[in-house]
C-alpha cells in the first residue's frame, strides 16, 4: 500500500458517502411509498416491516388516467422548446447582425423576472386568447419560458464551435437554414438532448401552472393528479409517494435511454458565462 | 254600464290567467323551470369520490344521488363536480375568478367572500333570499331556511350575503380518556381547572399535556384568540352592537371598526393585555418546538398517546374513531372558559357554559361567481343551490360526509355528531355573537401580520409591549383600509 | 450616410428578422408583456381585481419603511451569500473527486449516481427535510443515538435555527446540473496544462487553485448568477415547509409578495417587491458578469 492507493481509496469512499447522501431522498420516496399509514406515523425513517402495494394499485388509479396528458403536453413542450431555441440560439451565436446583442440580453434578462409577479398577468392573457381549459395554456406558456434559457445554453455552446465548420458550408453556398439542419442541429446533438430533458422533468414536475389553467379533469398532467391524496381531511403519505413513483416511471425509461447524452450534453457543452 | 263591467273582468281574467299561465309556463326556478348548460361545481369535501385501497374511511358519495336526482328534474342540466384540491387552493381560485374562470357554484370560506363580494367578482344571493325556494314545500322566503345568526355572520361589509351556507363547524379539544382516570383528572370547565389539569399531567411528566399546532396560523392563533377573548369581551358586547341596519345581536366587521375609532378599547388596554398573557400562560403546556408543528403532526401526538390533550374540528371526529392507531379511549370537551376567578373582566363562573367556535365556516359555504352571469348559468347555478340546500338533500350530504353538524332548519346531524357534539345548551357558538374580540383578526391582512407577532410574543422574542405596539399599527392599517374601500361613514356616531 | 449602412444592414439580413418572429410573439405574449404589466402595476395602489390608482413611487417609499421587507432582505441576503458558497464549493468538489479518478468505469456510475435523483420532484425533497426536522425526527434521534441530546431542538419551529434548516436543506447540495457543469469545464482543460505544471513540481492541490479554477471561472460565474437568480426569486421552501416563520425568521421578499398579493390584497405592493427584486438580480448579475473576467464570446462572423 502506497500512498497513492491511499489517495485513490480515500477518492472512492468521498464519493460513495456523497452519492449515499445525495440518493437519500430517492430511497426515502422509494420506502415510503410501500408503507401504510401506520408504519408512516410511527417508524417513517425506517424500512417497512410490512410491504403495502395496494398504495400503488390505488396510486396507479388515480395516476392512469393523467400520464397521458403530462406525456402529450410535455413532449409537444419539449420539441417546440428544443427547435426554437436551438435555431434561435444558433442565430445569435453565429450571425452578426444590427441588434444582435441587445436582442439576445432582452431575451435573457427575462430570467430575472419574479415567477409569482406575472401569474395573473399570465393567466388573463391565457384566457383572453380562449386558451384555457385546453392543452395550450400550458404548453405555450412553457415554451415560452423555456425557450429563454435554453437559448442561453445553446447560445453559449454554438459560440464554442470552430468558425471553420461554417465557413466551408458558407463557401459551398448553403444557407441560414441549410447550415443549421445540416451543420447545427447534428453537432449540438448532446446539447439539444440535455435540454429536452431538461424542461421534460421540469414541465412534467410543474404544479401551480396547470393546477390554475387547467380544471378538467380529463386535462390534467399526472403531479396535478396526484394530489388528490393530500388534502387537509386526507392525508396519506404512503398512496402519494407511490403516484409520485408511478409519475416518474416516463422521466426513468427516458433517462435509461437519454442519460447518456444528457450527461455528454452537458460535458461537451461549455456552457459558462 | 254592466256589459262594461262584465267585459272588464272578463278582460281582468282572461289577461290574468294569461299571464299566470306565461309564468307557469316558464318559472325561473323550482322543478318545472327549462333550464340548460353544463353546471361547474366544486362542493369541497362534500365532492364525492370512489373508494380507494388509499382511504383508511369511506369517502362522501351522497353528491351523485343529489346529481341523478337533480338531472332527472331537468333533463337539460348537466352537473359537474370539479375535484378537490386543496393545496393551493386559494391561488386557484382567486386566479381563477379575477379571470372570470371560477367554477358557477364553488366553495369559499366566506371571509374570503366578504372580500371578494363588494369587489364585485361575487353574486349577491339577496334577490335570490327573498323570494320562494320551489324544492321545500310551503317555503316562502328561501331565507328563512337560514338560522338568522348564521345569516348575519356572513353578511359582507357592504352588507349583503354573498355566500349561501349550510353546515357548521364545532370546535374543541378532544382528550384521552384513559390519561385522565389513570390520573385522577375531571374535565375542566373553567380556565383555573383548565391550567390545574394541565399542571398535573405536566408534573407526571409522562404525556404532552396538549399537542399544539403553532405552525398553523387558523388554529394555534386564530382560534386561542377568539376562545381566550371571548369571555373578557363579551361584556363589552352592548357597546359594539350599535349600528342598527347592522344585525343586532352580533358584532360585524362595521361594528369593530368603529368600535376602533371610537376607542372603545385598544390593544393597550389591560383586557387586551391579559388575554394575552393567559395565552402566553397556555402555552407552556403546550407540545415542544409547537412553533413548528403543523396540524398533522399535531395530531399525530395525540393519535398516537403521546399528548393527552388536542385542539381541533368536529371534521376530525371521523379520523379520532375510526383511527387505527389510537390505543386508548377519547372524549371531547368544549373549551375550558375564562372566568372572574382569573381576571376582573371574565363574568362569574356559568354565565358562560362553555366555548365552541367555527360556526358557519365549514364545508357548505357556496359562493356563484359573477362570471356565471356572462355565462348564461346564473339561473341554474341559483335553481341548484336552492336545491342542495332543501333539507331532504342537504340533510343526508351533510351526515354522510360526517364532519360537521347542520346549520339549516328542520336538519339532524349524523349521528355520531349528535351524540357527542350537538348538545345544544351546553356551549356557546361565539362566532354568532362576537366573531372577533380584540380586533387582531379584523382583515386576513391583519389576522396574518398579527399571527406573526403572536409567534415572537409566545416564543418570548419581543416584549408584551413591543407586541402591543405592533398588533396597534396593523389595526390601525387594517381599520382604515376596511373604512376606505367601503366608503364608511362613521359621522352619525361622532367620528370622524 | 451611418444611418443608411445600418438599415442597408437590417434589411440585408431581413431573413434572419423574419425567422426569430415565432419566438419574440411567444415571448412578447407569454412573458414581456405580463412583466411590463406587473413593473407598472408598481406605480399604483392596486387590489388586483378592479381598484386602481395611481401613487408614483410611494410604493417603493413605503416598501423600505416596512420592518417586514427589511427582514426578509436581511434573510434574503444571507440565503444568498449561502447559497452561493454552497454552490460553488460542494458539486466543485463532488465533480474534482469523480474528475480525479484513475478508473474510468467507476467514474462513470459515479457520474450517473449524481444525476440520477433528479427524478425525484423538489416537493418530495421538501416533504423528506420536513421530517428530517421534526421534533422527533431523523435529526435529533441522530443527536441523541450520539450522546448530543442537549443540541436536539425543533429545527423549523427554533427562531435561531429555522433560517439555518432552510439552508442546509438538500445537503450534500449536488445538484446534477452544477455537478456536469463544473465536471465539464474540469474535462476541458488542456491537458497539457496539467503535465507542465508537475515537471514545475506542483501538487494536485496547488493545480486546483492555480489551474482548474481560473480555467472554469466561466463555469463558477455561470452558477453563481444562476444560484443568485433562484434563492432571490425563490419561495416554494417557505411555502411548504414554514409559512415565512416563526415569526418572521424565514420571511423572504419572494414570500412576502406572494402575501401581499394574494393574501393582504395589495396586488400594486407586490408588483413593487417583484420590481425591486428584478433590479437587485439584474444589478447583481451586471456586477458578477464585469468582476469576474471571462465574458460571453460573441463568435462567429458572416
Amino acid at each position: 500500500m502506497n500512498r497513492f492507493y491511499i489517495g485513490e481509496i480515500f477518492k472512492h469512499l468521498s464519493i460513495i458517502v456523497l452519492i449515499l447522501l445525495t440518493l437519500y431522498p430517492f430511497f426515502f420516496l422509494l420506502i415510503s411509498s410501500v408503507k401504510s399509514h401506520e408504519e408512516f406515523t410511527h417508524n417513517f425513517l425506517g424500512l417497512p416491516q410490512l410491504i403495502r402495494w395496494a398504495n400503488y394499485t390505488a396510486a396507479w388509479k388515480a395516476v392512469r388516467q393523467y400520464i397521458y396528458n403530462s406525456l402529450i403536453m410535455s413532449s409537444l413542450t419539449v420539441v417546440m422548446v428544443v427547435f426554437l431555441s436551438s435555431y434561435v440560439g444558433y442565430i445569435f451565436a453565429r450571425y452578426k447582425f444590427p441588434g444582435r446583442e441587445f436582442l439576445f440580453y432582452a431575451i435573457i434578462s427575462l430570467l430575472m423576472i419574479p415567477g409569482a409577479l406575472t401569474l395573473i398577468p399570465t393567466f388573463i392573457i391565457v384566457k383572453n386568447l380562449g386558451l384555457l381549459n385546453t392543452r395550450w395554456a400550458c404548453i405555450l406558456p412553457w415554451t415560452s419560458g423555456g425557450q429563454i434559457f435554453a437559448i442561453f445554453v445553446i447560445h453559449s455552446f454554438m459560440s464554442s464551435l470552430p468558425e471553420e465548420l461554417f465557413e466551408a458550408a458558407r463557401v459551398d453556398g448553403a444557407g441560414i437554414f441549410q447550415i443549421y439542419v445540416k451543420i447545427a442541429v447534428p453537432l449540438s446533438y448532446p446539447t439539444l438532448v440535455t435540454i429536452a430533458i431538461m424542461h421534460f422533468v421540469g414541465t412534467w414536475n410543474d404544479i401551480i401552472w396547470p393546477l390554475v389553467t387547467i380544471t378538467k379533469p380529463e386535462l390534467r398532467p399526472v403531479t396535478v393528479g396526484i394530489m388528490a391524496f393530500n388534502s387537509a381531511y386526507y392525508q396519506n403519505y404512503g398512496p402519494l409517494f407511490a403516484g409520485y413513483i408511478l409519475a416518474s416511471v416516463p422521466l426513468i425509461i427516458l433517462f435509461i435511454f437519454t442519460m447518456r447524452f444528457y450527461i455528454q450534453g452537458l460535458l461537451s457543452g461549455a456552457i459558462k458565462m | 254600464m254592466k256589459k262594461i263591467l262584465i267585459l272588464g273582468v272578463l278582460l281582468i281574467f282572461i289577461l290574468g290567467s294569461i299571464s299566470i299561465l306565461l309564468a307557469q309556463e316558464k318559472p325561473k326556478f323550482g322543478p318545472k323551470a327549462s333550464l340548460k348548460g353544463e353546471l361547474q361545481v366544486y362542493l369541497q369535501a362534500y365532492t364525492p369520490r370512489e373508494r380507494t385501497e388509499a382511504d383508511r374511511w369511506p369517502p362522501p358519495q351522497y353528491a351523485w344521488t343529489i346529481q341523478k336526482e337533480y338531472e332527472k328534474l331537468h333533463p337539460g342540466v348537466k352537473i359537474k363536480f370539479l375535484e378537490a384540491v386543496e393545496t393551493d387552493f386559494f391561488t386557484w381560485i382567486q386566479t381563477r375568478l379575477i379571470g372570470g374562470e371560477a367554477p358557477h357554484i364553488f366553495w369559499g370560506h366566506h371571509s374570503w367572500a366578504e372580500e371578494w363580494g363588494p369587489k364585485g367578482l361575487l353574486i349577491s344571493m339577496d334577490p335570490y333570499l327573498d323570494m320562494a325556494n320551489p324544492y321545500i314545500a310551503g317555503n316562502k322566503k328561501w331565507r328563512d331556511i337560514f338560522d338568522p345568526g348564521v345569516l348575519a355572520i356572513n353578511a359582507a361589509p357592504d352588507g349583503k350575503q354573498y355566500t349561501i351556507n349550510g353546515d357548521l363547524v364545532t370546535t374543541g379539544i378532544f382528550y384521552n380518556k384513559d390519561v385522565f382516570d389513570q390520573l385522577g383528572l375531571k374535565v375542566p370547565r373553567y380556565w383555573d381547572e383548565f391550567i390545574t389539569v394541565l399542571s398535573k399531567i405536566k408534573a407526571d411528566g409522562k404525556y404532552i399535556p396538549m399537542s399544539w399546532a403553532g405552525a398553523e396560523k387558523e388554529v394555534a392563533y386564530s382560534w386561542l384568540n377568539r376562545f381566550t377573548r371571548y369571555p373578557l369581551y363579551k361584556p363589552l358586547l352592548k357597546e359594539f352592537d350599535v349600528i342598527p341596519e347592522e344585525k343586532p345581536g352580533l358584532v360585524t366587521v362595521k361594528e369593530q371598526a368603529l368600535g376602533w375609532k371610537k376607542g372603545i378599547e385598544t390593544i393597550s388596554s389591560e383586557r387586551w393585555k391579559i388575554g394575552a398573557q393567559l395565552q402566553k400562560e397556555l402555552s407552556k403546556y403546550w407540545s415542544p418546538g409547537f412553533l413548528g408543528l403543523g396540524m398533522s403532526q399535531a395530531y399525530d401526538q395525540f393519535i398516537t398517546g403521546k399528548a393527552a390533550m388536542h385542539l381541533n374540528g368536529s371534521w376530525q371526529i371521523k379520523p379520532v374513531r375510526l383511527d387505527p392507531l389510537r390505543k386508548f379511549n377519547w372524549g371531547w370537551m368544549p373549551f375550558p372558559v375564562v372566568t372572574n376567578k382569573t381576571t376582573k373582566y371574565a363574568p362569574r363562573p356559568g354565565t358562560i357554559k362553555g366555548l365552541t367556535l367555527g360556526g358557519p365556516s365549514a364545508a357548505f359555504q357556496f359562493n356563484v361567481p359573477t362570471s356565471a352571469q356572462k355565462q348564461g348559468m346564473l339561473e341554474v347555478a341559483i335553481d341548484f343551490l336552492m336545491y342542495l340546500t332543501a333539507p331532504k338533500n342537504a340533510g343526508p350530504l351533510i351526515a354522510d360526509l360526517g364532519a360537521f353538524l347542520p346549520s339549516i332548519k328542520g336538519v339532524r346531524p349524523a349521528k355520531e355528531l349528535e351524540a357527542v357534539f350537538w348538545k345544544p345548551g351546553t356551549y356557546e357558538f361565539l362566532e354568532l355573537i362576537f366573531p372577533n374580540p380584540g380586533y387582531v383578526d379584523i382583515t386576513e391582512e391583519a389576522k396574518d401580520k398579527n399571527f406573526k407577532l403572536w409567534q415572537l410574543y409566545i416564543g418570548d422574542q419581543i416584549s408584551l409591549d413591543k407586541y402591543v405596539e405592533e398588533v396597534t399599527k396593523n389595526v390601525e392599517d387594517a381599520v382604515n383600509k376596511l373604512i376606505k374601500e367601503n366608503n364608511w361613514d362613521f359621522s352619525k356616531y361622532g367620528v370622524k | 450616410m451611418k444611418r443608411s449602412s445600418l438599415l442597408n444592414s437590417v434589411y440585408k439580413n431581413k431573413f434572419i428578422y423574419l425567422s426569430l418572429v415565432p419566438t419574440f410573439a411567444l415571448l412578447l405574449t407569454f412573458n414581456y408583456y405580463p412583466a411590463i404589466n406587473a413593473l407598472y402595476h408598481s406605480l399604483f395602489e392596486w387590489d388586483g381585481i378592479g381598484y386602481e390608482k395611481f401613487i408614483g413611487i410611494k410604493n417603493f417609499v413605503n416598501l423600505f419603511k416596512d420592518p417586514v421587507f427589511i427582514i426578509a432582505l436581511r434573510n434574503v441576503s444571507i440565503l444568498a451569500i449561502s447559497g452561493v458558497i454552497i454552490s460553488i464549493t460542494f458539486p466543485l468538489l463532488a465533480a474534482e473527486l469523480t474528475f480525479n479518478l484513475r478508473n474510468l468505469k467507476m467514474q462513470y456510475l459515479y457520474r450517473t449516481m449524481f444525476v440520477v435523483p433528479m427524478v425525484v420532484p423538489g416537493i418530495v425533497v421538501l416533504l423528506l427535510w420536513g421530517f428530517i426536522y421534526r421534533p422527533d425526527g431523523l435529526l435529533n434521534n441522530f443527536l441523541t443515538i450520539l450522546g448530543l441530546g442537549s443540541l436536539t431542538r425543533p429545527w423549523l419551529g427554533d427562531f435561531n435555527t429555522a433560517l439555518f434548516a432552510l439552508i442546509f436543506i438538500g445537503f450534500p447540495w449536488i445538484g446534477s446540473f452544477n455537478y456536469l457543469i463544473y465536471l465539464a469545464g474540469l474535462q476541458s482543460i488542456n491537458k497539457e496544462l496539467f503535465e507542465s505544471s508537475i515537471i514545475d513540481g506542483a501538487t494536485r492541490l496547488q493545480q486546483i487553485f492555480y489551474i482548474d479554477i481560473p480555467m472554469i471561472l466561466g463555469q463558477i460565474k455561470l452558477i453563481l448568477i444562476l444560484t443568485i437568480i433562484g434563492v432571490m426569486q425563490g419561495y416554494t421552501t417557505q411555502v411548504v415547509l414554514t409559512q415565512g416563520g416563526p415569526g418572521y425568521s424565514t420571511m423572504v421578499p419572494g414570500m412576502y409578495m406572494y402575501n401581499s398579493a394574494f393574501l393582504y390584497y395589495r396586488m400594486g405592493y407586490g408588483c413593487a417587491i417583484g420590481t425591486f427584486l428584478f433590479g437587485v438580480i439584474l444589478f447583481l448579475t451586471i456586477v458578477s458578469r464585469r468582476y469576474i473576467q471571462a465574458p460571453i464570446e460573441f463568435g462567429g462572423t458572416k
